[in-house]
């Protein structure tokens, strides 16, 4: 059978992926080296985020039918088709490392007191092996039904830590420069690209009437979600926010809320275990259709052992140097995410006003042999 | 078969080995003899005599053939003329007497019926507060006239097959015509063709072929007791498998949310519904995951519980001999076998063992320091949580114990993990074509009207899309 997820799902998807990176440790970061600046530049990585996807459903509406492999290899040709899919491979392993040791770190802090990374990684792996070997439409309708819960448990954080600001006050920008808010916005870019699975499953979301738009109101809602986020939590810890590296628990920390219901925070873990394994899944998945594509032959013969030897390989590869790699993906991730997040787009945005004005020329053409 | 009356009778009589209650008698209707071949044990004999032996000695002819038998003499409907030595054996075993008559091939069966049948009582799984009490009993024929009684209409079509060489149960399908899915009666007709088994003694025999692909943890045809059920699922398109033997009527297409449906919901109020399938939904959670995370909290996440819990579980625990994960174990095992002792033991033995079990057992157990009491509760309330939806039963018991593994072992990311595992699975299951968790993954809207929340029956002008009825209309305004 042919997988296939519907628009909804889809838009799911792209809020999960979206939101799941940002409610930890990026709210502190960005607030250390920008100040209240952050709502600025976390708003403008937001609106850029957003317009990808939007390029992205353009693109789907342009190749209904097609793979993002076969549209590459019809605009750029094979060999550079199988080049961006290797990138994306890389970024997609690399997106994996980075959740599982920051997700790691932030577990152990929060709940598992003196636990090993082995063991998390025990429970971790088999869970989105499993979740990437289903299938997408599985995966698409186990994000579907636990959405509503994720969303309660986000509502509930932000209600929660909007109850504990004591004092709105307006934030001011200090020592702000072009130069500095454009190496923010480049530094971050990696955290950015959590819409590269879109391009991935492109041929694999049905297409009806308005189901672009279907897609772009979550990733509103979620745009909305994140941004009220900062703010609270900006609000909540006010100038100490750098201190701060667990947004999502540390939000309703302070909350008064509490009454005889103690540890609410367990809110905020429950809506990061499970979004965490999500994003995992959806990255998993990506990540083996990619390999798929690079290495066509492998679809032939792919089955669970297969499956599972590959990326039991890659992560003892992988996890044995970790904290090496997460170092590296600060430093160079960057420019993985320029060419796969704004060169790549760009030249599809082109492809894509250029196709357009072709079209209408030789529409021109043929009204005027008509008249 | 002969032409000779007394080398039939003991032809068949030899070929059902002698046995005692294999009767026959030679009887002279004018100058025609006739024999008669019946088991004892299956007829009516009040029937035999009123329907048959009376107008068989008031015939004042002569000669008799089978033509004026069937026409003249016998006033009874089913009649049927049969040719083969098969024939006559199946004929006999399903409760019907052979008439032979000397001088002419073949014979003539009669449907003698004496089946003990139960009179239609309020099945004990399935009870209602207000609505019908009828239940299904083991006969078909009574189950086909509780559904008929019901669906009086001409598109009801009921196809019947004999499955079970040695049994030879009948199996019928029921299904509406023009509302039904075709395609899947086809589907559940060719499967049960294709069954060859020595013998179907009750329902869950054919459930067991009518299941598909690997996923045999989770429930996939549905199972009710009561016509109503059966009559309202046949409406919303589904069709109905009735097994002769069973009391139990399964039901095609089956998705996970049927199960949170009682037939009680059908006869008040929405909004006290909806309320209830709320509560029977948290009770599966309940059921499922309550003792696993009672257990990773205990065991490592100790500070994410509230402070005064945490004192009066660590007030109750001091001193235990037990490890908190065996000490689960333990009272899961004692719980389960109490469970299974007060089924089967007779009704008064059984309250007497739940007494010593939960009374004398538990509260002695924690007055002597072995057990603790809010394992006790949590164990307690996760074993009476599973019958807020008693069809799910089975999976529950299995996924409680799966859960306190994961719990034990892995702590609450372990618990998370094994929810997004399990429901993940449910979600790659598209039993009959039709997705297990629908209507919410994927996400049906004009399904979900009768789902977790429940609107009035004015409101549900649609059938289900998820039985592909060709008729979607149900209400017409």
């Amino acid at each position: 059978m042919r997988e296939g997820i519907t628009s909804r799902q889809a838009g799911i998807l792209c809020f999960l992926m979206m939101m799941s990176s940002k409610l930890l440790a990026l709210p502190s970061i960005l607030f250390q080296e920008t100040g209240y600046f952050a709502l600025v530049i976390i708003f403008i990585l937001l609106s850029f985020e957003t317009l990808l996807l939007f390029i992205f459903i353009k693109l789907k509406e342009k190749y209904i039918n097609l793979t993002f492999y076969e549209i590459l290899s019809k605009i750029l040709g094979k060999i550079v088709a199988k080049i961006i899919y290797f990138l994306f491979s890389l970024y997609f392993l690399l997106a994996i490392v980075h959740l599982i040791y920051d997700n790691f770190i932030y577990l152990r802090e929060a709940i598992f007191e003196e636990a090993r990374i082995e063991r998390f990684l025990l429970i971790f792996l088999p869970v989105i092996c499993a979740l990437a070997y289903k299938g997408l439409n599985s995966l698409a309708r186990t994000a579907e039904f636990f959405f509503v819960f994720i969303v309660i448990g986000i509502v509930c954080c932000l209600a929660l830590g909007l109850s504990s600001i004591s004092e709105f006050t307006l934030p001011t920008f200090e020592n702000i420069s072009f130069g500095l808010t454009f190496n923010t916005l480049f530094s971050y870019l990696f955290w950015f690209g959590d819409f590269a699975f879109f391009l991935i499953i492109i041929d694999k979301i049905k297409v009806k009437n308005g189901f672009g738009r279907t897609i772009m109101n979550y990733t509103y809602f979620c745009f909305l979600f994140i941004f009220i986020f900062y703010i609270i939590f900006y609000e909540v810890y006010k100038n100490t926010s750098f201190m701060h590296n667990n947004a999502i628990t540390d939000i309703i920390a302070l909350t008064n809320q509490v009454g005889n219901l103690e540890k609410l925070n367990l809110i905020a873990l429950l809506v990061v275990m499970f979004t965490i394994f999500y994003q995992g899944g959806v990255l998993l998945y990506s990540l083996n259709q990619s390999i798929t594509t690079i290495f066509p032959k492998s679809i032939k013969v792919q089955n669970f052992i297969t499956f599972i030897i590959t990326i039991i390989l890659l992560f003892l590869f992988f996890f044995y140097s970790t904290q090496k790699i997460h170092v590296y993906l600060e430093d160079y991730g960057k420019y993985l995410a320029l060419i796969l997040f704004l060169i790549v787009p760009i030249y599809l945005i082109f492809q894509i006003i250029f196709d357009k004005n072709k079209k209408k020329i030789k529409k021109g053409v043929k009204n005027e042999k008509i008249n | 078969m002969f032409f000779n009356v007394e080398k039939n009778l003991n032809y068949f009589k030899s070929k059902l080995n002698n046995n005692f209650d294999v009767s026959s008698r030679t009887i002279m209707v004018g100058e025609t003899k006739l024999g008669l071949l019946f088991i004892k044990s299956l007829i009516d004999k009040e029937v035999f005599v009123n329907s048959i032996m009376s107008p068989l000695l008031e015939f004042e002819g002569k000669n008799l053939n089978f033509e004026i038998l069937e026409n003249d003499v016998l006033k009874i409907f089913e009649l049927e003329k049969i040719e083969t030595d098969k024939d006559v054996i199946t004929k006999l075993t399903q409760n019907n007497l052979i008439i032979f008559i000397d001088g002419e091939k073949g014979a003539i069966a009669t449907d003698m019926e004496k089946a003990p049948v139960r009179t239609p009582a309020e099945p004990p799984t399935s009870s209602v507060i207000m609505g019908p009490r009828e239940g299904f009993v083991e006969d078909v024929k009574s189950n086909i006239a509780l559904i008929r009684m019901r669906l009086k209409t001409d598109k009801l079509v009921i196809k019947d097959f004999e499955v079970g060489r040695y049994t030879k149960t009948k199996v019928c399908i029921f299904s509406i015509d023009g509302i039904s899915d075709t395609a899947l009666v086809k589907k559940v007709e060719k499967k049960l063709e294709s069954i060859d088994i020595d013998g179907v003694v009750d329902s869950h025999y054919i459930l067991s072929f009518l299941q598909e692909g690997k996923g045999l943890l989770f429930k996939q045809v549905g199972t009710t007791e009561k016509p109503d059920i059966v009559v309202a699922k046949m409406l919303e398109g589904r069709i109905a498998i009735l097994v002769d033997g069973s009391p139990i009527v399964l039901t095609l297409p089956f998705v996970f949310f049927e199960d949170l449906q009682s037939s009680n919901d059908y006869y008040t109020n929405p909004l006290y519904v909806t309320f209830m399938r709320i509560i029977r939904m948290l009770g599966v959670f309940l059921a499922a995951i309550l003792p696993g995370v009672f257990l990773s909290f205990r065991l490592y996440h100790y500070k994410a519980l509230p402070l005064k819990y945490l004192i009066t579980v660590a007030n109750s625990t001091q001193g235990l001999p037990f490890s908190p994960f065996v000490e689960m174990v333990f009272i899961l095992v004692l719980f389960q076998i109490l469970y299974e002792v007060s089924l089967r033991l007779p009704r008064y033995l059984g309250i007497a063992t739940s007494i010593v079990g939960a009374l004398v057992l538990g509260d002695t157990g924690v007055k002597a320091g072995l057990i603790s009491s809010p394992v006790v509760i949590i164990i307690a309330m996760s074993i009476i949580a599973v019958y807020t939806v008693p069809e799910q039963a089975p999976q529950l018991t299995v996924l409680r114990v799966i859960f306190i593994f994961l719990g034990g072992t892995l702590g609450i990311l372990g618990i998370v993990a094994g929810m997004i595992y399990f429901v993940n699975e449910m979600n790659t299951l598209n039993f009959y074509d039709v997705p297990y968790l629908a209507p919410y993954a994927p996400r049906i809207s004009s399904d979900l009207k009768d789902a977790l929340f429940k609107a009035s029956v004015t409101q549900m002008e649609k059938r289900p899309v998820i039985t592909k009825t060709k008729n979607k209309v149900r209400l017409k305004k």
